[in-house]
């Protein structure tokens, strides 16, 4: 008797509609939130209002945005958005490293510092911002009121000021916030893809007398690049996306804090939504290409370790 | 050790849910657990019959709102209510109209939102409304909504919207036990106020500051202020010129005037009173709202800069500390409160932001009835009834009697700072290609908007002066950084 012989790769009934399901709700999101989104930004960029209707203006929007550039201080506002990149590029990135790093190598009391790490991501932002700007209230009240005011103060010899408030000031104290309440995220991809390193390389890298540093640059590093690299594009990525510290801290970007994307929600809120829509594409025609041309020449640094 | 994280881990868990479900709750999102059960009869949103009202509340509270529907019921027997009154109400109910679920037959559409709207066809034509007769009067909608205000809402000839509400300038909630022991009268103009600043510092021995303000807070609220106090320099006409905004030489003509405001804001956040005290308690300038309200009700200060939101906001904190709070306007910035050149009597002058209007959403279920309710809040006893709740806070209207009957001596001083006999002369922020509420320019430009922190937060009294006077001069380069002068019109 002759019998067809089943090919491995046909699925069977149940296999396909498992499948079915499980990409359902991310196409339907990728479709409505992304594809569908994006869309209908990039049609109303070419329209606007005008007496009382809704017309297509082409690329009115587009060019107004660089007839504001001088008088809306849009230069300013791009450098301030960039001004975030060596602060979570240099400053919080490194930390982040080094600290999941140590909490993988199980140092004493890591698994209380990362609870004391991951409770400013449980806790709403809006609570966190208004903790945080309790520190800076130069009013007095409760005893924790005003303790950033003094102890900055002290350590840059000047007046006791609300730094929150004060032009010229007002960004740092919104980087403080940043890497004092930041970690957590990435945090956790970081530390999740350190875990899943073999001991035993490590154990040997030991038993071949290298430390501590020699182990991080050359072994856990190159073993958990992809992650580093998508972490790295992101953090290159804040100062297109960054919004919300000058909006809850800030009085929605007052004291020079505004950043590009909240220019964009301002606008929006305005509501000028078509003329958001417009700095939307003029900014992804930059940020697109740029998190594309990073990824590439990331993943080309280190080669891919298969765990 | 196990047990101690796994315990703690609980512990955070719970916490964390805590947060969670203390979000929820109420009727959507809305105040509906505070709202008194003797308002009426409820029924359910967007059904016939029952008025569905989609309202902001925050400050003042919601019985604004409930005392107008109770009123409406009362002489509408047999309609039911549903009422969602939240802070969120404007961003919810946008949502909802760009959605094309917006259920309610009443909600509040900001001064920004009020173009787009119509131009999508979300809300109803209200033309009508301005025509018909207010019950109890016999006058007609448009005889008594002041026509500066809807000035700019007019789009090809039909009205949208009813406007809500006022936003006057801040004015002082003062200690009225600590007045009263002490015999301080209330000051009419700026003059006054100090010469009463320096008798607090005197008779208090310095002990009490005479003022504060929550600086890091919207300017302590001073920013309504500022406009009002330019109004009192140049009248109604001047500022009507001044926001026709037809180049940016009009500010260069009220040089005088802004640079009295700005010297007075120098003095007021900065100066010292004879005894050498400071005017305005230490610390007030980088201080939340809620911290210079509690230093104000724990005695470290006599006034404090504020609204009539502030006995509803601190409702709580008053009664525990059994505290009494009295209202004055904030003083007249002329000493013989006319005009910077003498010329007209600006003491019935009242400033006023553009603070939206109610409008009926195209979708609505009960459309005739929401018209209805529109107009029974015209009369005088709905009225008089918002003015009681907001303690003393005014619609742009004209020709409405209010009864005063019940209002407490709180109320009673802010509706007369306000009212003025219903002979206010009322300034408007209405501009063309609406520059202003663009935020393209503001009435007080120096350093960009940048002005207050750069003089609240000076060294000195004589630094903050330093700085007030540079402040015109600064103002005039920053406003023609705008202009285009080749097109001759604002840069937008």
């Amino acid at each position: 008797m002759i019998t067809a012989k089943k090919s491995k790769y046909r699925l069977s009934p149940s296999k396909i509609v498992f499948i079915i399901v499980m990409l359902v709700v991310p196409l339907a999101n990728f479709a409505i939130f992304t594809v569908y989104a994006n869309l209908g930004g990039l049609v109303l960029s070419f329209k606007q209002i005008i007496d009382g209707k809704e017309v297509f203006v082409f690329f009115e929007n587009f060019q107004r945005f660089f007839r504001l550039f001088g008088s809306q201080n849009y230069g300013r506002i791009i450098g301030t958005s960039f001004a975030w990149l060596p602060v979570v590029l240099c400053v919080m990135f490194p930390i982040t490293v080094f600290m999941c790093f140590f909490l993988y190598k199980k140092v004493p009391l890591s698994r209380l510092i990362i609870v004391i790490l991951f409770i400013p991501n449980i806790i709403p932002a809006a609570v966190m911002s208004e903790f945080y700007r309790r520190l800076w209230d130069t009013g007095g009240g409760a005893f924790q009121s005003g303790i950033m005011v003094k102890l900055f103060a002290f350590i840059t010899g000047g007046r006791e000021i609300n730094w929150l408030i004060t032009e010229g000031y007002a960004n740092w104290a919104l980087f403080v916030y940043t890497i004092w309440f930041g970690f957590g995220l990435y945090s956790l991809f970081i530390w999740g893809a350190m875990s899943r390193i073999p001991e035993e390389v490590p154990e040997s890298a030991q038993l071949d007398g290298a430390g501590l540093m020699t182990e991080l640059f050359s072994i856990t590093i190159p073993f958990i690049w992809p992650t580093l690299s998508i972490a790295i594009v992101m953090y290159v990525l804040t100062p297109f996306t960054i919004y919300m510290q000058p909006l809850m801290l800030a009085e929605n970007g007052r004291y020079g804090t505004t950043t590009i994307a909240l220019l964009i929600i301002n606008e929006i809120k305005r509501p000028d939504p078509y003329y958001a829509a417009a700095i939307k594409i003029l900014v992804s025609c930059i940020s697109f290409p740029l998190a594309l041309l990073l990824q590439k020449g990331l993943s080309k640094l280190f080669t891919g370790v298969e765990i | 050790m196990k047990k101690f994280g796994k315990i703690i881990a609980l512990l955070l868990c719970v916490m964390a849910s805590l947060s969670v479900i203390a979000c929820g709750g109420g009727n959507g999102g809305s105040v509906g657990d505070s709202v008194k059960d003797d308002v009426g009869k409820t029924g359910k949103r967007g059904e016939k019959g029952t008025l569905s009202l989609n309202v902001y509340a925050a400050g003042y509270g919601t019985d604004w709102i409930t005392s107008a529907i109770s009123l409406f019921l009362q002489d509408n027997a047999g309609v039911k209510y549903y009422l969602d009154a939240s802070p969120l109400a404007l961003s919810a109910v946008k949502t909802q109209l760009e959605n094309g679920n917006c259920k309610d037959d009443v909600i509040l559409v900001s001064a920004a939102d009020y173009e787009s709207y119509v131009a999508k066809g979300y809300i109803e034509d209200l033309t009508d409304v301005y025509q018909s007769v207010i019950p109890d009067s016999g006058k007609k909608v448009e005889e008594v909504i002041d026509a500066n205000v809807m000035a700019d809402k007019v789009i090809n000839g039909k009205k949208y919207g009813i406007p809500w509400q006022d936003n006057p300038p801040s004015g002082l909630i003062y200690n009225k036990k600590m007045f009263e022991r002490y015999g301080w009268t209330i000051p009419e103009t700026m003059d006054e106020f100090w010469t009463l600043c320096d008798k607090i510092a005197e008779d208090t021995e310095g002990s009490v500051a005479p003022l504060t303000f929550g600086g890091a807070d919207g300017n302590g609220y001073l920013y309504t202020n500022f406009p009002q106090w330019l109004s009192e320099c140049y009248g109604a006409d001047g500022m009507k010129e001044f926001f026709r905004l037809g180049s940016p030489e009009v500010y260069s003509v009220q040089q005088e005037g802004r640079a009295k405001v700005y010297s007075t804001l120098a003095r007021l956040t900065k100066g010292k009173t004879s005894k050498g005290t400071d005017i305005t308690l230490d610390g007030s300038v980088g201080a939340t709202a809620i911290t210079a309200q509690s230093n104000f009700i724990n005695g470290r200060a006599a006034m404090i800069v504020g609204g009539t939101y502030f006995p509803t906001e601190m409702v709580d904190y008053i009664k525990i500390k059994n505290f009494d709070a009295g209202y004055m306007p904030m003083p007249h910035i002329n000493a013989d409160k006319k005009s910077i050149d003498g010329s007209k009597d600006t003491s019935n002058i009242l400033f006023s932001s553009d603070n939206g209007v109610f409008a009926i959403p195209a979708s609505a279920a009960n459309k005739d009835l929401a018209k209805q309710f529109l107009i029974h809040m015209l009369t005088e006893k709905s009225y008089s009834s918002f003015v009681k709740a907001t303690h003393g806070l005014l619609r742009p209207l004209k020709g409405v009697k209010v009864n005063t009957d019940g209002f407490d001596a709180f109320t009673l001083a802010a509706f007369n700072g306000f009212y003025h006999d219903d002979k206010a002369e009322r300034v408007y922020a209405v501009t063309p290609n609406k520059v202003l509420e663009k935020d393209i320019l503001a009435v007080f430009f120096a350093y960009e908007g940048g002005f207050f922190n750069r003089i609240a937060g000076a060294e000195s009294y004589e630094a903050a002066k330093s700085i007030a006077e540079g402040c015109t001069a600064n103002e005039i380069s920053c406003v023609f950084k705008k202009w285009d002068a080749n097109k001759n019109e604002w840069k937008i």
